[in-house]
């Protein structure tokens, strides 16, 4: 069946089952692949995207439902030149190792900030306990939300990204304060 | 130390050196751009367009959902009518063999299924989504066999046969029951009579369960042919091992396989998520070539939650029955260990590592242990994770030592301060090895500060503080864990173009613990560079890169020692140009801070980049390194913790941990500041939640739309909990020991596995010391197992005073 949603601001239509998976359709459809999946019973969170705006695990929603909706992914959340205060936290405060989790992570505290900038450590706990991370032991992530939190409240938003043409690894990392 | 180490002359081992890169906590992950903008691809992103292809098939498993069954007949019909490819045993190159450890195996059962969930039959699909349909349309009728779980169960004669010969891999039981083989026996001094003599003697026996890696990424391969040459993109640590293997399993040459990690090439080699040790071979690898092959397109194959739990490796339940033997002044005398490892349906003879920790760990004389692994059904293949065995063998020995300092009266750090194996001169007892390097007493003595032990501890069973139903204890723990094992030599490349471009060629990678920036800071540093903006890095690509071995075992970092000579190869090649253009000997040329310079006189210089501009054509370096055989290659801690336990509701929380690692020389900060958090907090699943289960009835009728008896309980992040962002604990202090490992690039040592390695039990003492000493003997420690203690502390109120009256002898 033909399926049209808006996917980061692009219009998305294609055929698809009636079966298929929201998290598939944005994969598979739309091709992109930064959410990414790593269950098959809505535990994990990697999957995480905005479906008008609130957290949805892709993977419990079909692309049927979301037919005629807007879904932000992480790709979406920043533009092609910039980052969102939330990417530029966990870069700054390395919120994550293997990485395969971070979008998911990201995409649960934009979120949380969007309807709270100022959310104290059990809040920050509650909005990301549906995703899971391996690598990290979470408190590098806790610690890139605080720090997203405080940026967003004060203004400092969008990252130019300068970030991005300065190439990955060099020593002084993303523009913005020295470290 | 009677091995004289090895020296590039780059390798800069005095400890007070001031470098550019190393060590430097403002250097970021390379990758974190990437993975921040959800740019990275991993396995299961790649796509057709990727790879140059406008097709793509799908690729998944039937397993077996019985532990121990014939296979009595498969039927692919439907399946094939509908469309899709299937395999069997049957349609595979006979004989072809495929795994590691002692037992290797056709990819595809046979005849006879030895844990639940061994794959029986393979599909692929043209989409994703068909591959579900194409496995429900096979058909695979099993005759059930009477199956055993427990390895003291699967050694007596009446178990069913999994092994030939007695369940024990690589040997058997004899007429008298003596095992034959397969088995590990050492012995240092008198055992008997130094237990005889003992002041103190304590015997007791402690297990662990059988746990799973849970990545968040799920194993995975692409795999496509161009005419006779085979590409397959795997999410793996090991690209060397998997090349070799494909290469085998289909009789061509290994240089007509190219494996890499993700997509290889720039800076995408390490995109294989977490690796836990669980990402080296693997079936799917080769499954997914034979129906590459067959279909003419490439095939994707990636796990599933179940078939990644219950088909791919885990850590092995490992139990151990000791005797110890002390002096009432502390000192001990005597340890007597006998372990059991269940290494699984297809495990190999593992079990030797874990007793190491011990022999190593603890200074005594006399010491003896037996270790026997044994083939049960109850899971697929004991393996690595996070260590090979010594994750289990360190709860263990801590809990033993711990109980021995107990019984003893003595406090718990003054027992480890006296008895653990420490500086000056440590050496492997048994072999007569001296240590690279050793972090002890310093890191004990830095981490029992960090905490505040003298202040925290109120003595055996009595915890820090009561309030109300909560009660807070304090626990602590050593760990001495052996860092892999000298693999072949490690070989890497360093390339420097005219235009200044430095690339770093590696086949290391890189699954999160943060390689693909250490091994560019390495060579960064060993050629003056202050700055890593102009170093590229193409990592885990057999096309590109040349072997390095496994990544895996905390020894990357070590293994990537050889990128000091090739920076040593490549100063050979180019010095002499520089020289002439500076009026200089080359013999007298150095990098330093952007520039090569004349050590007879600093001022006569010239930029990297304008010397790199003298060269007509790139030029790359060479290295190879081969870490010495007869050392001993130790990595050393402690770990201090403070767990509240509320004793009305028996939940346990982590308050604190305190942990101090020799990491040898600290290369990238805060990957391996991280890498000991992350690894600390993974420890809270091991000592808490983390148990892979299966429904113990035998033969009993089978419920319809479940499983039979025998089978899975927990594959799925549902009920095999791992740590939440709940479970992290209010502080977590991390402690990197610089403690210079001369036979490491800049003296590091690594790191890896020795961040799990020990968290469990520092945590689980530290919950003893809450519940009146309660001694806890099996992992994970389950809410059951809380209520236990707090019914036991209950009825005992002395309970810390009341078991301390020893077993005298
Ligand atoms: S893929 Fe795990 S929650 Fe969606
Ligand atoms: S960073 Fe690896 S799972 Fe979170």
């Amino acid at each position: 069946m033909r399926v049209q949603m808006e996917i980061n601001g692009i219009r998305t239509e294609s055929n698809t089952d009636a079966t298929t998976l929201l998290s598939d359709f944005i994969r598979e459809e739309a091709g992109l692949t930064g959410t990414h999946a790593g269950c098959d019973t809505s535990n994990c969170g990697a999957c995480t995207v905005l479906l008008d705006g609130r957290v949805v695990k892709s993977c419990t929603v079909l692309a049927v439902q979301a037919a005629g909706r807007k879904v932000t992914t992480i790709e979406g959340l920043g533009d092609a030149n910039d980052l969102s205060p939330v990417q530029y936290a966990f870069w700054k405060k390395h919120g994550l190792q293997c990485g395969f989790c971070t979008p998911g992570m990201i995409v649960s505290a934009y979120a949380l900030l969007q309807r709270n900038p100022d959310p104290d450590e059990e809040e920050i706990r509650n909005a990301l306990a549906g995703n899971l991370c391996r690598c990290t032991g979470y408190v590098k992530i806790v610690e890139s939300v605080r720090y997203a939190a405080k940026l967003t409240r004060e203004g400092k938003t969008p990252f130019r990204a300068a970030a991005r043409r300065r190439k990955e690894g060099e020593i002084h990392g993303p523009p913005g304060e020295s470290l | 130390m009677s091995s004289k180490p090895q020296s590039s002359g780059l390798n800069n081992l005095d400890p007070n050196a001031k470098f550019n890169l190393v060590g430097n906590q403002a250097v970021t992950r390379r990758d974190i751009y990437a993975k921040v903008t959800g740019q990275r691809k991993y396995t299961p992103d790649i796509g057709p367009g990727d790879i140059g292809r406008s097709t793509m098939w799908y690729a998944g498993f039937l397993v077996a959902p019985h532990p121990h069954a014939r296979v009595t007949s498969i039927d692919v019909s439907a399946a094939q009518a509908a469309g899709y490819v299937t395999l069997v045993e049957s349609d595979l190159p006979v004989g072809a063999l495929f795994g590691i450890g002692a037992r290797a195996y056709p990819p595809l059962v046979s005849s006879e299924v030895l844990y639940p969930g061994q794959p029986v039959a393979a599909v692929a699909a043209p989409t994703a989504n068909e591959v579900v349909d194409a496995l429900n349309l096979i058909k695979v009728e099993y005759e059930q066999l009477p199956y055993v779980f427990d390895a003291q169960e699967a050694l007596q004669a009446s178990a069913p046969q999994l092994w030939p010969g007695g369940n024990v891999p690589g040997g058997g039981v004899g007429e008298n029951g003596a095992v034959t083989s397969g088995t590990l026996t050492l012995n240092l001094g008198d055992v008997d009579t130094a237990l005889a003599n003992a002041d103190v003697v304590y015997e007791d026996t402690f297990g662990t369960s059988i746990q799973q890696h849970f990545e968040i990424f799920p194993r995975g391969a692409v795999a496509y042919w161009s005419g006779g040459q085979l590409t397959v993109n795997a999410s793996t640590q090991f690209a060397w091992a998997v090349q070799q293997q494909l290469a085998a399993y289909f009789a061509i040459p290994a240089t007509d396989v190219r494996v890499s990690t993700s997509l290889g090439g720039y800076e995408d080699g390490g995109a294989l998520g977490n690796g836990l040790g669980n990402k080296s071979t693997g079936e799917e690898y080769v499954l997914a070539a034979v129906l590459a092959q067959k279909i003419g397109a490439p095939v994707k194959f990636v796990h599933t939650r179940l078939t990644h739990a219950r088909t791919t490796t885990n850590r092995w339940p490992l139990s151990a029955t000791f005797r110890l033997g002390a002096m009432n002044d502390g000192t001990l005398v005597a340890i007597d260990g006998i372990y059991t490892a269940n290494v699984g349906g297809r495990g190999g003879a593992q079990g030797a590592d874990a007793v190491g920790d011990f022999y190593n760990a603890y200074n005594c004389p006399n010491m003896r242990f037996y270790s026997i692994p044994v083939t049960t059904d109850a899971y697929s293949n004991g393996a690595a994770m996070r260590s090979v065995g010594e994750e289990q063998g360190h709860f263990l020995m801590e809990s033993a030592i711990d109980e021995l300092a107990h019984k003893l009266n003595m406090d718990p750090v003054q027992f480890r301060l006296k008895n653990m194996r420490q500086a000056p001169n440590p050496v492997e007892p048994f072999a007569n090895l001296p240590y690279t390097t050793i972090a002890q007493p310093q890191a004990l003595q830095e981490a029992m500060q960090a905490f505040g032990w003298s202040n925290l501890w109120k003595g055996w069973g009595v915890p820090s503080s009561v309030n109300g139903t909560k009660r807070v204890g304090v626990g602590m723990c050593i760990q001495n864990a052996s860092k892999g094992s000298p693999f072949p030599p490690s070989t890497s490349q360093v390339q420097v173009d005219p235009d200044g471009t430095v690339t770093v060629y590696i086949g290391l990678t890189d699954h999160g613990a943060g390689g693909n920036t250490t091994f560019p800071l390495i060579a960064s540093e060993a050629l003056g560079l202050t700055s890593m903006a102009n170093v590229k890095l193409i990592q885990s690509d057999t096309m590109y890169t040349t072997n390095a071995s496994v990544t895996a075992g905390s020894q990357s970092t070590h293994n990537s020692h050889s990128l000091l000579y090739a920076v040593e190869d490549l100063k050979n090649q180019w010095f002499p140009i520089v020289a002439s253009k500076l009026n200089a000997n080359a013999n007298n040329l150095a990098f330093g801070n952007d520039t090569i310079y004349d050590t007879t006189n600093p001022s006569n210089s010239i930029s990297f980049n304008d010397a790199a501009a003298l060269l007509t054509s790139s030029i790359k370096g060479f290295g190879v390194w081969q870490i010495p055989f007869n050392v001993a290659y130790r990595s050393t801690g402690a770990r201090f913790a403070q767990v509240e336990v509320d004793t009305e509701t028996a939940v346990v929380h982590v308050i604190s941990h305190t942990f101090a690692l020799g990491l040898g020389r600290t290369i990238f900060y805060k990957g391996a500041i991280h890498q000991m958090m992350g690894g600390s907090v993974m420890g809270i699943g091991s000592a808490f939640f983390e148990e892979l289960l299966n429904d113990p009835s035998q033969n009993v009728t089978v419920t319809p739309g479940f499983p039979s008896s025998g089978s899975w309980l927990n594959p799925n992040f549902h009920d095999y909990q791992i740590p939440t962002i709940y479970e992290n604990p209010d502080s977590a202090n991390v402690i990197p020991v610089e403690n210079i490992d001369p036979t490491g690039p800049f003296g590091a040592t690594g790191i890896g596995e020795n961040c799990i390695i020990a968290a469990d039990i520092s945590f689980i003492n530290a919950l003893s010391n809450a519940l009146g000493g309660y001694r806890f003997h099996k992992t994970p420690i389950r809410i059951e197992d809380v209520v236990e203690a707090i019914q036991w502390m209950n009825s005992n109120p002395n309970g810390a005073s009341s078991t301390s009256s020893s077993t005298t002898s």
